[in-house]
Order: C-alpha cells, then structure tokens, then sequence
C-alpha cells in the first residue's frame, strides 16, 4: 500500500465515521429525548433551587416522554454543578437549572470561575423570585428609611447575612445601600457570610444580624409568624405574601427592581437548535400546566416561563446591569 | 383541644397514613443500609411522590424515610465497617469490634433499641417543649456557635484510643483537610490547584468510606490467603436485661445530648453521636474498652444520632427553620402543600400538626418492628466469608460514592483517602480523630471568623453572654482533665515498668 492509498483510505474512514457520527447527531435530535434527562442542581436539597428543580422534574416528563432525574451537585455557591454542565455533552441528556447567584452574580463578580455567563444555552427563565429585605422584629426599625437613616448614623457597624461570597444575597445589599444614596456602601455595613439562604435567613430571624435580602421564599413563614418586619420587596406591585411590604417603586428607588431573582434552564454550550426547540416546546407546555403552577405559587415564586429570545435579553440585561454596579461597589474578586 | 385531637385523629388514622409512613420507615432503613446512598439522599428522592399525596400523609412518609434511614446506616456500619450514612460513623468504633468477636447480633439489638429509645424521647421533646428549645435554639448565633464546637473538639481526646499524641496528630490532618475550598469571607481559593471540583470543599462521604470501609478491604487483602480471617458468624445472642440497665445512662445521656444538638440548626447527628460517645467513655467504668468492641459505645453512639431525629424538627415546626438538610426538604414538603411551618401552623392548621405529631409516634414503634426483621435479614451478611463479602462491599462503596456527586472525582477521593486509611491503620493512627476534626473543622472556621467579622475584629464577642460562658468553661475542664488523666496513665505505666523491673 502506497503512502497515497493509505492517506485516501485514512481519508475515507474518517469521512465514513463523520457520516456516521452525523447521521447518529441527526437520528439523536429526531428521537430526542430517548433516555432519561438529567436536571443537575447546584445547590444543596431542600433550598429554593432545590425545589424549582424537582418541581420542574415532576412535570417535564410529561411534555418530553421521558424521565427527568434532579442531582444536586453542590460547592462553591453553584459554581462547582454549573461549570460541570457547561462542559458536558451538548446532547440534551444534562442541563441545568440556572439561578440568578450562580448564572449571573458570581461571573459578574469572580474573575476566577471557570465559565462566562453566556457558556451555555438559555433554554428558558422558568420562575421569578421576588427579593424582599427584612429585619427581626426585636430590632428599632420600622421602615426602610429608619434603616438606612440609622446605617447612615452609624457607618460599618450594622451588619447583613448573605449566603456567601458572589451570592446575590452579598451583592444585594450594598447595591440597595448605594441606589438609596449611602456613601461608602461597600463597607457602609459588615458582611457575615453563612453558608446558603437558608443560614443567613436564620441569621436574621435570630437577629444576630440586623438585615437580610433573599428571596421572598425563604423569608415568608418568619414574616407571617411575626419574627421577621419586611421593610421591601422588588416587584413592581406589592405581593401577597407580604402586603405589609412597599415596594421599591413605591419608595422611590425603581433601579433597586434589577434585583429580582430567578430560576431557569440552561444547557451545555452549542445545542443542537432542534433539541433546544423542544425543550423549550415543553417549558411553553408546562406554563400552562395547573400542578405545577400551583407547586411554584406554593412556594412563593412568581411562575414566569420565557421563550430563547426573552430568557437571552432577559440574562443579558441583568448581566450588564450587575456588571456595572459591582464595578461601581469594587467588589470584583479576582 | 381535645376537640383538636380528634378530628386530627381522624385526619390521622386512614389506611394510606399508617400505610405510607410504614413504607418509609421500610424505605428508609434500606437506603440508610446502603453504604453512600445516605437518609438525606433517600428524603430528596422521595419528595416529588408526597407532591401528589394529602399533606400528612406526604409529610409522614418523608418523616419515616429520614427516621428509617438514620437507623439503617447502623446495619453496615456494625456488620462490614462501612457507615451508611454519616451519622453512623460513631457507631463503627465499636460495633464493629463486637462483630469481628462473633457478637453482631448483640451489636445490632444495642443499635436498634437505643435508636428506637432515642427517638422515642426526641418524639416526646418535640411534642412538649417545641416552644421553649425552639427560641433557645434561636440564641446560637456565631459566638455561641464557635464555644459549642470548640467544646464538641475534645471529644477528639476521647476517641483518639490508646495514644492521645496519635489521635491528635490525626486531628490536624483531619483540620487541614477541612480547609480545602473556598475561603468564606473573602472567597479565594485554598488549596485547590486549579481543580473546579475542590472549589467546594472536600466532599464528606468519600473520606468517610475511604476512611472507613477500604483501609479493611485492603488490609484483607493484603494478608497471605492463610491468614483470612474466617467470617465471625452472627452469634445468637442478644442484648440481656444486664445488658440494656448497665448501658441505659449513656442511651439517656446521649437522647439529650441528641435533642439538644439537633434542635440547634445546622449541626446534624454526626457530631451529636460523637459528642454522646466520647461522654459515655468519659464516665463509664468500662472506658478502656471503648473502641475494643463496648455495647455502651454502640448505644451512646446510636441514642446521639437518632435523638437527632425528631428534634431536628422542633426549630422547622415551631419557627420553619429547618435543622439540617432532611428537614429542609420536609420544609419545602410543607410549602408545596400551602403549609407554613411556623407559629402560624400552630394557629392555622394545628390539627395537622397534631396528626403529625400521632404519625412521628407510631414511627418509633415502625422502626422497633422494620428494625426486628431487618436485623434477621441483614445479619445473614455475616454469614459471607469476607473473600467473597469484601468485592460485593467495595462495588457498593463505589456506587455509593458515586451517587452522591455524580463524579468520577468523589471516586478518586475515595481511594485515595482509602491508601490514606490504610497506612494510618498499619501504623496504629485512629481515624475517628480525623473525622471529627473534618466535620468540626469548617464549623469552628466559619463561627469562628463570623464572629470576628460582627464585632469587627474584637475577641470580647466570644464572651457576650451566658451560653458562651458554660461552653468554653466545659471545654477548659474537658482539656484540664483528659492532660490530668494522660500525666496518671503515665505514671501508672511507669510505676507497672518500674515493678516489673
């Protein structure tokens, strides 16, 4: 055999295993989805992500024929699960359910994690998660502005909880802070990091911390049962699980509104655009789906179902404005 | 009230509770016998089917599954030395002495009926008292924190064995170990050489059954074919009535020192079974045989880790503040059925409180009866020559390590910490040391370095009221008397060379 016959030969096989190869890619996208879907979960079980997960994975099976499985790969404030997405397989078999801290805080803040807030494909923003601040009720203040009044009186030595650093907990505040005019808002107030939500929520119902901002979720039963005084929520209209809270809007801070969180789904980096359109057919489907309405209502998220373009500006838009502000507060970690 | 009752014994008493709760009692010993496959894991599987169920029953069963799986994880750790789930590793250190002497039976009956026990009295603290540990628990902040798990440390001394100079150099592994990850405060990175997957910390169940589980393996074989160790076989006898009298004070203790540790959220059955032992060999008569194979070390350990149990749920009940990961699952149970635990559940809805509280009771009679059974199903694991047992148990280690991350990463941690756990057994290093002071470690860091941040840099914070006061006073007499009885062992030790002489 000739170098030349052995170079075409080497030539033809590769040609055939591309064949192959794509006709598999193409019968993969047709069949799609032919095995069971996994929904890697970034944070731990229990959480508000935790259970957007696997109410979503109690729904989608019956949109997409196939089983959904929630696993919890946990670490790093969801970096750890989400840069594992964002270099699986782009086949549709692992995606991802996509947050506010680990989708857009954390690569607006850190410089050192190992995925950009677009390395992946934005399947769809699924629910809403209004931000509500609140303080202890042992604690003097009434309202907002009593509290920032008294932060301003006492410059760095109040303190918030988050749920760690690149949380959006942890950035929340001093963007509140600085968008109500406090000078120094980085250091206006001390950060204690507790590690997840839930901590931090606990922190504050305590009162071992004087203000927490996190989602509404996790704050509502210590509103209703009287250990918590919200002082603000950011949705445009004040929300029934806290009537007594005004809103941003009404306060006079309407930029405060960037700070809503959310859930979503993502997959890896370059889908096949045929396989993302029916993920994203079935995410439409499950809008209109009563159970699990009722399941994201219950747990006091806003159900909020975006197709590809909205979830693209929707992420972009938050990502610019979060950029900008944690510029602005010098709170990039390098 | 007694209105209340009723019609929550109505609520209660259908086919489907009492049929369900049962299921995850059953459900749960299994995936808690399991090695790696853990009662948090056997909870968060089992949610999205209570979805679809009334809100009691949905309730009842996630409560069996948790109460089941705590228990189950005793099974293997007593008969192959792997502990199902954390909380078990405390039960190790002597049930599997006892199942190497042909005692496993025994061992297994100590477990089962101190757990029940211990739940039993968790179930009464979190029907009575809800209220009052509730808005105790609630005064833990950082400083209060930091004094409790730095009492909580010197139980180092009391599992570090024969040599308190080996166990603490196990320790110090065990902190530096812990430190691997992201800082809390500041967020940069430790240790971590570039690997995504440290960036979390090292994960607990792959040190655990590396640590545990494969240095045994090896060990087996390694040894020359004709050193095997034929299988100790079950024995037949089970606990005496001698038996259980001279072992209650420690079952009591460490029920208390359960339902303390696990109403203060965040803390979990592991360090609570550990803390529970380490009490029990202080004040047993038999303390040197702790760690030899002692029925009142499987007892302590057992009582600490199940008293856990039902008062993890007493800060989720009396104010949604979920006390571990299980219970923030059963939290979100609750907010899917429109329930929010707190004091307006107690306004709102208190007769499907009460019904769970009816439900939570029969769970400890549930698990004496799955438990009974289950021994005599287990225990035929005995029967297996270890040649043939040791592969079957390290196909599980590795499955089980495997499904908790999904990562080929937690198997390379496994084994490593597996050669790691071989050599400190060669050399006589004790491993429950090391484990402590992993679980402790990011606890004392993280409250630590909170407190500091709070009263910005000044130590008076640590001595801010009454709670810290008694825990750190404790943890000095706890130093004070282990150097006190090392400096007389020695002494002993010299006076018996000196005789000998």
């Amino acid at each position: 055999m000739t170098s030349n016959t052995k170079f075409m030969s080497t030539v033809a096989t590769g040609a055939a295993a591309l064949a192959i190869m794509g006709s598999v890619s193409m019968a993969m996208a047709a069949d799609y989805p032919s095995k069971p879907i996994t929904l890697v979960a970034p944070y731990g079980a229990g959480g508000a992500s935790d259970m957007a997960s696997r109410t979503m994975a109690s729904v989608l099976p019956s949109y997409l024929g196939q089983p959904v499985m929630v696993v919890n790969r946990t670490g790093a404030g969801g970096v750890t699960g989400s840069a594992y997405v964002s270099k699986s397989k782009p086949d549709g078999y692992t995606l991802l359910l996509a947050r506010i801290g680990s989708q857009t805080v954390s690569p607006a803040m850190k410089k050192n994690i190992p995925y950009k807030y677009d390395d992946f494909t934005m399947l769809g923003v699924i629910e809403l998660n209004p931000v509500i601040c609140a303080t202890a009720s042992s604690k003097p203040y009434k309202s907002m502005k009593e509290f920032i009044a008294a932060v301003k009186a006492n410059p760095g030595t109040m303190s918030f909880s988050s749920a760690g650093v690149g949380s959006m907990l942890h950035v929340a505040v001093p963007l509140v802070l600085k968008l109500m005019g406090v000078p120094n808002p980085k250091d206006a107030m001390n950060h204690i990091p507790y590690k997840g939500g839930g901590a931090a929520a606990t922190a504050a119902v305590g009162g071992h911390v004087d203000l927490v901002c996190t989602n509404s979720s996790a704050l509502t039963s210590h509103i209703a049962g009287g250990k918590l005084r919200p002082l603000m929520i950011t949705t445009k209209e004040r929300q029934a699980v806290a009537k007594e809270a005004p809103t941003a809007r009404e306060l006079g801070f309407p930029e405060v509104e960037v700070l809503i969180g959310w859930s979503g789904i993502y997959g890896p980096p370059n889908m096949d655009p045929k396989i993302a359109a029916k993920i994203r057919g079935a995410l439409q489907k499950v809008k209109k789906d009563k159970a699990w309405n009722k399941f994201t209502k219950a747990l006091g998220s806003v159900p909020y179902i975006l197709d590809g373009p909205s979830t693209k500006k929707f992420v972009d838009d938050q990502f610019g404005a979060f950029s900008t502000l944690v510029k602005e507060l010098d709170m990039i970690i390098e | 009230m007694i209105e209340n009752l009723s019609i929550a014994f109505q609520l209660f008493a259908t086919f489907d509770n009492v049929a369900f709760l049962f299921v995850g009692v059953l459900v749960g010993c299994i995936v808690g016998a399991i090695p790696g496959m853990t009662a948090t894991m056997g909870v968060a599987l089992t949610l999205p089917f209570t979805f679809y169920l009334p809100p009691v029953t949905g309730i009842l069963l996630l409560i069996g599954v948790y109460k089941g799986g705590i228990y189950g994880g005793s099974i293997p750790a007593i008969l192959i030395k792997t502990p199902g789930t954390p909380a078990a590793a405390c039960t190790v250190l002597d049930g599997f002495p006892l199942a190497q002497k042909g005692q496993a039976n025994k061992a297994l009956h100590m477990a089962l009926y101190s757990s029940c026990f211990a739940d039993f009295v968790s179930n009464i603290a979190l029907i009575f008292f809800t209220g009052f540990i509730a808005s105790f628990a609630l005064k833990f902040g950082p400083p209060e924190f930091f004094a409790l798990i730095l009492f909580s440390l010197t139980i180092i001394a009391g599992v570090a064995g024969d040599n308190l100079a080996r166990g603490l150099i196990a320790a110090c592994f065990g902190l530096l170990l812990a430190t691997v990850g992201l800082d809390l405060i500041y967020g940069t990175e430790r240790m971590i050489f570039g690997e995504t997957e440290l960036m979390g910390g090292v994960k607990f169940i792959p040190v655990l059954i590396g640590l545990f589980a494969l240095p045994e393996i090896i060990d087996h074989f390694t040894r020359k074919l004709e050193t095997h160790k034929k299988f100790a076989g079950l024995g037949d006898e089970g606990v005496t009535m001698a038996e259980w009298k001279r072992c209650f004070k420690s079952v009591v203790r460490g029920s208390f020192i359960g339902v303390i540790m696990g109403a203060i959220p965040g803390i979990g059955g592991a360090p609570s079974a550990f803390l529970s032992y380490s009490e029990a060999k202080r004040t047993s008569p038999n303390a040197d045989n702790f760690g030899k194979g002692e029925l009142e070390g499987i007892a302590a350990a057992e009582a600490g880790n199940n008293g856990v149990c039902g008062a993890t749920m007493i800060p989720l009940l009396a104010l949604g503040v979920p006390g571990d990961v299980i219970t923030a699952v059963i939290l979100g149970a609750f907010m899917i059925h429109g329930l929010q635990p707190g004091p307006i559940l107690f306004e709102q809805n208190i007769t499907i409180v009460y019904a769970i509280f009816m439900g939570i009771m029969l769970s400890s009679m549930y698990l004496l009866v799955v438990g009974k059974v289950g021994i005599r199903f287990f225990a035929r694991i005995s029967d297996v020559p270890n040649s043939f047992l040791y592969p079957i148990v390290l196909v599980l280690c590795v499955f089980g390590c495997y499904a908790v991350g999904n990562t080929m990463f937690d198997l390379m941690v496994m084994f490593l910490m597996g050669l790691i756990g071989y050599f400190m057994l060669k050399f006589n290093v004790p491993a429950a040391p090391f484990l402590i002071a992993f679980i402790l470690g990011p606890l004392l860091e993280d409250s630590f370095r909170q407190s500091l941040q709070l009263s910005r840099g000044s130590f008076d914070i640590f001595l801010r009221n009454p709670i810290c006061w008694v825990f750190l006073s404790l943890a000095i007499l706890s130093v004070v008397m282990i150097i006190r009885r090392n400096i007389k062992l020695k002494k002993d030790k010299g006076l018996a060379a000196m005789i000998l002489e």
